[in-house]
């Protein structure tokens, strides 16, 4: 019977338990230890406080002492519960993939964090979750891989090499477009929120306050004829973009995978290494992504769906980051073979381009036109009103570029094995290559005017834990009801 | 092949309900806003087409179209008026099915078959008890095994 790491012990004990800490300890600091009146005056004060800290490290203490789990064969066995006492039984057999997350505080302490996943279970986390010393993940993960790759296979004395079919490396320049690509203001934005309402706890509002003014007198100083206003909204969104991208750099350095037997081992990080192995036979999909400026490059970036995999929602489930499209496809081929990426040869019919320009075309026309009358009514805001149109213009140019040339380039195959779906989802462009038995639910969508030019929408449901959809416009409906009406 | 509709009784046991809930509507209008006679009209008079439109064209037509279909390898449903859809979905990829019944449903019909398969689910509305029943077992027994 294994025991987890004890670091586990002070991550179930809740946050409050730091904002505690720190009091007491600033409280201790300011008195010295060797007079007995001030130690005396400083635990006469705090020792409620005290209580409570060494209460919830008790109840850790307990969480974590009823809490062990034995590594089997076949079979991982985890007993949790104090009161409730839970027995949970995982074949390794259902396990879809297996991620271990070894922060720099987590290495000095000799732990790992393993996030367990499997088809089934909870979609918002983990089916499991374990803090292991490494010695005992290093023996999950053999016993896991050994499990994957069918036991009779190997032998007694092979080594990790031995079981390696082939491995990639993706060059430096691919990982510094991927991240460029790839990073969102959003999550810049949503890091920098998040790092000063936790600073802010410790530091009062100062931090804020001097970045705030920070900021305005930038702005101020480099205002010529644009408004100050939109100045700081400019500067802002291009600094969480910068971080989001320097913040995918770190997590992508290093990348590298690993084909064996029956998984695929990813390995990546600088500061917190991640070690994720997924089973090749749970593969959902694999999505090759494209924006219009990697389209433009004819480069791609390869995505998994593997559950587990990427469930961390900063987390691209990334296989190949960035290389060009051809070589994506071969490195695809070589690293799991059974995913072929075909040419779609279902696509949609000229009769329904407006259903791709349409909606962008629409705002493209109405932004300048409700900028137009704001401005015949507020002209002393004139300078901001032409600077939001345009920078409210610029997104909807870019979509109807996006959509036209999607409908050239959107459209699906299938055959008895395979299936390939090409579609676009707001300013991203997908590549779907799946086999034929992934296929969970079809549905031909057609409306009274798809009616008139014999078109549809097809909508593809893949087996995964979570539900989503991916949907080709416009393909011709005899076609579609050929392809999926009796058989799909 | 096996071919099903919604039943007739959810069909009318639905117009009832909702000619039932705009009359008390209408009549609460009657009773609170005798102030306000056009607010009052506007209100009766759009509640009133709602229910025609419901219950004299929407639900007849689309309990008339909604078909269901049980085959060896799939399950399908076409429903729809504006949209047509047709769902189609793998027998093999189901891993559970649930019955949902309401009080009553012996006489209003008014139970739901729930497909659940990784990543998707699928609904078959409105039929007789007994018959959603006997699907749940058929297919259970065909996703267990049991039936080859």
């Amino acid at each position: 019977m294994l025991y987890q790491h004890k670091l586990r012990i002070l991550s179930y004990a809740t946050k409050s338990l730091w904002l505690l800490a720190f009091p007491i300890i600033r409280g201790l600091l300011t008195v010295s230890v060797y007079d007995i009146d001030q130690l005396y005056r400083w635990l006469s004060g705090f020792w409620f406080d005290i209580m409570i800290i060494a209460l919830i490290i008790f109840i850790g203490y307990l969480k974590w002492r009823n809490c062990k789990f034995t590594l089997g064969e076949s079979l991982l066995t985890l007993y949790d519960g104090i009161i409730m006492k839970e027995k949970y039984q995982l074949s390794y057999n259902a396990v879809s993939s297996l991620i271990a997350s070894r922060k720099v505080s987590y290495r000095i302490f000799g732990a790992v964090k393993v996030f367990i996943d499997t088809n089934s279970g909870t979609i918002k986390q983990s089916d499991i979750i374990l803090f292991m010393k490494k010695s005992d993940y290093e023996v999950l993960e053999k016993k896991l891989s050994q499990f994957l790759a069918g036991c009779e296979n190997i032998k007694e004395n092979a080594t990790d090499n031995d079981r390696v079919k082939c491995t990639y490396k993706p060059r430096w320049f691919g990982m510094i477009f991927f991240s460029f690509v790839f990073s969102s203001t959003l999550s810049g934005a949503f890091f920098l929120a998040t790092l000063f309402s936790e600073a802010g706890k410790i530091t009062g509002t100062e931090l804020q306050e001097r970045f705030t003014s920070t900021i305005n007198g930038v702005a101020t100083k480099i205002a010529f004829g644009i408004p100050p206003v939109a100045l700081v909204i400019g500067i802002v969104i291009l600094s969480s973009w910068l971080l989001s991208c320097l913040i995918n750099v770190i997590r992508y350095v290093g990348f590298r995978i690993l084909r064996k037997k029956n998984s695929l081992v990813i390995s990546m990080g600088l500061f917190s290494k991640k070690n994720c192995i997924l089973c090749v036979d749970k593969i959902n999909y694999v999505d090759l992504r494209q924006n219009l400026i990697s389209k433009f490059f004819s480069m791609t970036s390869v995505n998994v769906k593997c559950t587990g995999y990427g469930k961390d929602k900063a987390e691209i489930p990334v296989l190949i980051p960035m290389v060009s499209q051809g070589h994506a496809v071969s490195i695809l081929h070589m690293l799991i073979p059974k995913f072929i990426v075909n040419r779609v040869d279902r696509k949609p019919s000229i009769k329904v381009i407006y259903r791709y320009i349409s909606p962008p075309l629409t705002f493209m026309i109405v932004v300048p036109a409700i900028g137009y009358i704001s401005h015949l009514f507020l002209p002393q805001w004139n300078s901001l009103i032409v600077f939001l149109s345009v920078m409210l213009e610029i997104p909807f140019v870019y979509l109807f570029f996006v959509k036209l040339i999607a409908f050239f380039t959107s459209g699906y195959f299938v055959n008895d094995n395979n299936i390939t779906i090409k579609y676009s989802n707001l300013y991203a462009y997908h590549t779907i290559v799946t086999k034929r038995d992934r296929l969970t639910k079809i549905v031909v969508e057609q409306n009274i005017f798809h009616k008139k030019s014999d078109t549809c929408d097809v909508i593809f449901y893949f087996n995964q834990e979570k539900q989503s959809k991916h949907r080709v416009k416009g393909v011709s409906y005899s076609m579609a009801k050929k392809d999926f009406f009796h058989k799909i | 092949m096996k071919l099903l509709s919604p039943s007739d009784k959810t069909l009318n046991f639905l117009c009832i309900i909702i000619i039932v809930m705009v009359a008390f509507v209408m009549v609460i209008c009657l009773f609170f806003l005798q102030a306000l006679p056009i607010i009052m009209w506007i209100i009766i008079g759009v509640f009133f087409l709602i229910s025609i439109i419901l219950t004299g064209f929407y639900l007849p037509t689309y309990f008339a179209q909604a078909t269901y279909v049980l085959s060896d390898e799939v399950i399908s449903k076409q429903s729809g008026l504006i949209w047509n859809r047709n769902h189609i979905m793998r027998i093999d990829a189901i891993q559970h099915i649930s019955v949902i019944s309401t009080p009553f449903s012996s006489l209003t019909h008014l139970n739901f078959i729930v497909f659940y398969a990784l990543g998707a689910r699928l609904i078959f509305p409105f039929l007789e008890k007994n018959a959603a029943l006997k699907i749940q077992e058929e297919i259970t027994t065909k996703i267990s095994g049991g039936g080859k």
